[in-house]
């Protein structure tokens, strides 16, 4: 009987403590949404308040501050994500599927890639950049985030891969389909699962980014999301209400993105992390 | 040489991922490496000087302060990421309702959706002196003898930079370990419960053990991104005030772009590797784990 | 065969044809400036010019700030000086090092040229010129051309200085008795930025190093026969208390690295150390926090009344006035500027404090060993700096209701100021111009000295301490500036670099 009781108050103080904590997580986004539909003033003067009246007019000014560097996230995201989701899938089942002479030396250097930091790349790659030309361009970003981003999904294709029934690619073989074919019509739509994941644990990734636009980026109109609030932070004025309105504006596509795709990427960081 | 041929098709298909990866992993990293021992520059020549650069960083008071400041806020990163996610995938798990521990395993995903930088610039105005969040509150509260200037003295600033995302709930270290916990096959976590051992023996003898390789790629995961990431340190403070939150990455940032002192500035990317490299070796050896392939 | 030939023809053609090609053919001139430096009226002046000369196209490339500038410009110049910029705003870029480097270039001779858009009247003649030469590289290679002079001083709010007696201090005793007066009535003495996005050390290293300098003038001053002498030395008199004592002089770099080396000159003085320690006594008057502050976040404390004094530079006037009059009426106050009060206190080997000059908007030509390239960028900066454009400038920047930095350099242009404007304007300057000494905007030298200055601006670490700190990383730069610059210690040779 009192084991029972036990049990439950316990379990009633874990949600409590549970859900005071998750709170807590989300309070900084909570203050950001709130205070971004306040004037500036009642800011300074009344922080504590609520708004008295929900001032949207925040929000046309934070819209044409970061339009242009929430689309160049997006689209800087979008382009990576796809070439990562199409290297990963196809490398993944090359080493899955071929057998060919040097198959786990390539295999093993590619992963072993893992292991090199940004840390050190960060200044030869941006020279590197520069000379080729394409430093100040949207593939400055692109190329390497789709060089660096397949090496996991390669590894999770790879994983994945190998479960396709061998009987389906000699049905196809026999029925002469060149490799490319088998590729588009039999892996690629098993796949879609895993792949969905890679691209939005990805997505999720590359949003984010910010050390490396900030370094090869000079052309204001190219900048990146983060790059561009960190930079409108050290403006003279501090307008609050128009800031906070701005990093809402800039969040939305890694919400709207996370939010649909959440089962994938939680099922995809699940299989990975039992993996390990 | 036949057998090349013979598999040329398989050669084709991985050539996208390999001139990809030779041209920006390779040839940078070997670049780097090879820099870290010239002067190269903007502008001027660039000779071989051996290992000058890097006694150079034996006498830099940036790295040696900034080498002890990485150590702590690292070893405070792995407390973050593995404490606090492992203690609430413990709390959910212990849950009866299905629905509820998929309902408040998404509710810990959620955070995720703020974009990092975001995070990093609400944080600074948490902790403005004047107006921001944690004073404003300590005043309301009537605890004004906590006030401090966060960011603004040297001994709270590392603190305050350690603080950022409290209560620390990383939504990956999270997703990693839970997932493990629900890895735990039922007839051992059973078998425990008949056993008549209490949750906490069993959490500590049990699921601590059995989650050894998730543990493991927490660990590395942090430590990589502990060392490399000095964007919370540019924004918050700039590495000051005085040393106090100085990191390499963040001396290695602005040699290269304020000084234009690429030799050097590859010398302690160089450095960096090597720690990174070290200390993952040592963190699979000594956490040796099952592995699954 | 044929076909193909015919096809390729007709696409050769059909290139050369397309606008795009003949935007090629233009001659291109890249600027790159800061937000908030009158971009509307430049945009406008350079679409004039381009009116004038079709065959020249004027791009402009904005950043948001100074930091960003030099991260812009240090990565053009790193592979490529084609890409790189023509003009760039180069406020916080070393000027001395960029010159010898090669990278800046000198526009002595243009400046002595009739400028065609200016009735051809020499074009040196059009400036206030003091501001040039202060700037001048060695004092005699001009690079930097200033659009306005700007200073630094501290804005306080009249009515809290009403409220409570206060009147604006003219000694630093002074300053410090009235901001305990505030303070004793919770009210936060001076809002000043500390984090790493603007320098409040700048302008006071600046300040105060020039105060305890001075008195070596004679010691340091380009004597006959050097390689930097200039007649204007010769009517040099050694009188501290005279502001312009120095101006037009010039002050030979090897004489004053020799006499850092062998110790006639040190940061160590006791003059040094006395003048240092008065910053000492000011800074715990400075707002709670300040060095995790921002611009911002201490403009917003002046703003709302929090802080009595703000200690920042004129091109805050603009934004002040308008930010003002959006606040509710009674959030509003009276302000008014003071300059930084006399720190001497009748010490005699310490100079009163001079102007940082110049800090504004100050454009630099690149240097692209191309003379074409050069002499039309120079012709778009004579139509630029030119009365009639230079006026233009102020009169549509404050039409468009953006910023002006401070009095402009080219004589007449200030009429176009407004009265209020111009009287806020007037409490600065006056002063002199300081000498920039060998480190001005030395990357390398600030970024290394800024933890011990912010230690020392806390009084973490005292006055000898930061003194002896200053001086070691003198004297190790010196010696990288000899390496750089291939200097022998002979002030008669001049010396190339290696």
């Amino acid at each position: 009987m009192s084991k029972t009781d036990n049990s439950a108050l316990s379990t009633f103080l874990i949600r409590v403590i549970l859900y005071s904590l998750l709170g807590l997580s989300l309070l900084p986004v909570l203050v950001m949404v709130v205070l971004s539909v306040k004037s500036n003033v009642e800011i300074i003067t009344d922080f504590w308040s609520l708004p008295s009246v929900i001032r949207w007019d925040n929000y046309p000014g934070a819209f044409e501050t970061v339009k242009g560097s929430t689309f160049n996230s997006l689209f800087v995201t979008l382009v990576s994500c796809t070439g990562i989701v199409f290297l990963s899938s196809l490398s993944g089942f090359v080493f899955a599927r071929h057998r060919f002479p040097g198959r786990e030396t390539l295999f093993t250097v590619l992963i072993g890639l893992v292991m090199l930091p940004q840390v050190l790349l960060l200044v030869p790659l941006f020279v590197e950049v520069k000379s080729m030309g394409i430093a100040d361009t949207y593939w400055a970003l692109i190329l390497p985030y789709m060089a660096g981003g397949q090496i996991i999904g390669i590894l999770l294709c790879r994983g994945f891969m190998a479960t396709i029934p061998q009987a389906l690619f000699e049905s196809a073989r026999l029925d002469g389909a060149s490799e490319f074919q088998v590729y588009r019509h039999i892996v690629l739509p098993l796949s879609l699962p895993i792949l969905t994941a890679i691209g939005i644990i990805n997505f999720h990734g590359i949003y984010n980014d910010f050390v490396w636009p900030l370094m090869v980026l000079q052309d204001q109109d190219l900048k990146t999301f983060a790059v561009a609030i960190f930079e409108l932070s050290t403006v003279y004025r501090f307008e609050y209400g128009l800031t906070f309105a701005a990093y809402v504006v800039g969040s939305l596509p890694l919400v709207v993105v996370l939010l649909a795709g959440m089962k994938y990427f939680v099922r995809g960081i699940t299989e990975g992390g039992v993996k390990a | 040489m036949n057998s090349l041929l013979r598999h040329r098709v398989s050669y084709l298909l991985l050539l996208p991922t390999f001139t990809l990866v030779i041209l920006f992993f390779y040839y940078p990293a070997l670049s780097g490496i090879f820099h870290a021992f010239t002067t190269w520059q903007a502008v001027g020549d660039s000779r071989w000087v051996g290992l000058d650069n890097f006694i150079f960083m034996a006498t830099d008071p940036f790295i040696r302060h900034s080498l002890y400041n990485q150590l702590l806020l690292t070893l405070a990163d792995m407390v973050k990421a593995l404490v606090p996610p492992f203690i609430v995938a413990e709390m959910i798990y212990s849950l009866r309702s299905e629905r509820e521990r998929y309902w408040l395993r998404t509710l810990c995903v959620i955070p995720m959706v703020a974009p990092g930088m975001v995070i990093i610039l609400m944080w600074y105005f948490i902790y403005d002196p004047n107006v921001g969040l944690l004073n404003q509150a300590l005043v309301g509260m009537g605890l004004e003898d906590l006030k401090r200037a966060w960011l603004g003295d040297p001994n709270f600033a590392l603190g305050a930079i350690v603080g950022i995302g409290f209560p620390w709930i990383g939504a990956l270290a999270f997703l990693i370990l839970y997932a493990g916990l629900n890895n735990i096959p039922g007839d051992i976590v059973d078998a425990a419960r008949i056993d008549g051992a209490s949750k906490f023996a069993r959490i500590l003898q049990i699921d601590l053990p059995m989650l050894v390789p998730q543990i493991r790629l927490v660990v590395l995961l942090t430590l990589i991104a502990s060392i490399q990431d000095f964007g919370r340190v540019l924004v918050m403070t700039g590495g000051g005030p005085g040393y106090a939150t100085y990191v390499p990455a963040l001396w290695m940032y602005e040699q290269t772009f304020l000084m234009s002192h690429f030799g050097y500035a590859s010398a302690i990317g160089v450095t960096l590797f090597l720690v990174i490299l070290t200390s993952s070796l040592i963190v699979l050896r000594v956490m040796k784990g099952d592995v699954e392939d | 065969m044929t076909p193909h030939l015919l096809v390729s023809a007709c696409l050769v053609v059909c290139a050369a044809l397309l606008p795009g090609a003949e935007a090629w053919a233009k001659e291109r001139v890249l600027i790159s400036t800061v937000r908030g430096f009158y971009n509307t009226a430049m945009d406008e002046i350079a679409a004039q010019y381009m009116e004038l000369h079709p065959e020249v196209e004027i791009e402009i490339n904005l950043q948001p700030d100074n930091f960003t500038i030099t991260r812009y410009y240090t990565a053009n110049m790193a592979a490529d000086r084609a890409t790189a910029p023509d003009i760039v705003h180069g406020n916080l870029l070393g000027i001395d090092e960029n010159y010898h480097a090669g990278r800046f270039l000198a526009v002595n001779d243009y400046l002595q040229r009739p400028n065609p858009y200016a009735d051809n009247v020499v074009w040196m003649d059009l400036f206030d010129d003091d501001l040039i030469r202060s700037m001048a590289v060695d004092g005699i290679h001009y690079c930097v051309i200033p659009l306005d002079f700007c200073d630094a001083a501290v804005y306080y709010n009249k009515d809290i200085f009403d409220r409570h007696g206060l009147m604006p201090p003219s000694t630093w005793d002074e300053w410090i008795a009235l901001s305990t007066v505030l303070e004793e009535h919770g009210i936060l003495p001076i809002a000043v930025s500390g984090s790493t996005q603007t320098d409040f050390t700048g302008w006071i290293d600046l300040m105060f190093e020039d105060a305890c300098m001075r008195p070596f003038m004679p010691m340091i001053i380009a004597q006959p026969g050097d390689w930097n002498y200039v007649e204007a030395n010769d009517r040099y008199v050694h009188d501290l208390s005279d502001k312009d004592s120095d101006r037009y002089t010039t002050i030979n770099p090897e004489r004053l690295i020799s006499a850092f080396l062998d110790g006639t000159i040190s940061y160590q003085m006791p003059h040094f150390v006395d003048a240092y320690a008065r910053f000492q006594t000011l800074t715990p008057h400075f707002a709670f926090g300040f060095l995790g502050t921002d611009q911002a976040g201490a403009y917003n404390l002046f703003l709302t009344s929090r802080a009595a004094m703000w200690q920042t530079g004129s091109w805050r006037v603009g934004s002040l006035m308008k930010d003002l009059r959006e606040l509710p009426e009674e959030m509003r106050f009276d302000w008014a500027v003071f300059p930084f009060p006399d720190l001497r206190d009748g010490h005699e080997d310490i100079a009163p404090l001079r102007g940082v000059g110049g800090v504004g908007h100050q454009f630099c030509v690149v240097n692209k060993n191309d003379q074409a390239q050069h002499d039309r960028v120079i012709d778009f900066m004579m139509y630029l700096y030119s009365p009639e454009q230079t006026a233009y400038l102020i009169r549509r920047t404050l039409e468009v209701g953006e910023f002006i930095q401070g009095m402009p350099m080219v004589k007449g242009a200030e009429k176009e100021l407004p009265d209020d404007i111009l009287a806020k304007l007037k409490g600065f300057g006056g002063r002199g111009y300081t000498n920039p000494g060998l480190f001005l905007n030395d990357e390398e030298h600030d970024k290394r000295i800024r933890p011990w200055y912010q230690l020392y601006a806390l009084g973490r670490v005292d006055v000898e301490e930061f003194l002896a700190e200053k001086q070691a990383l003198a004297i190790e730069l010196m010696h990288r500036v000899i390496a750089r610059r291939g200097f022998d210690l002979d002030p008669t040779t001049e010396d190339k670099p290696l």
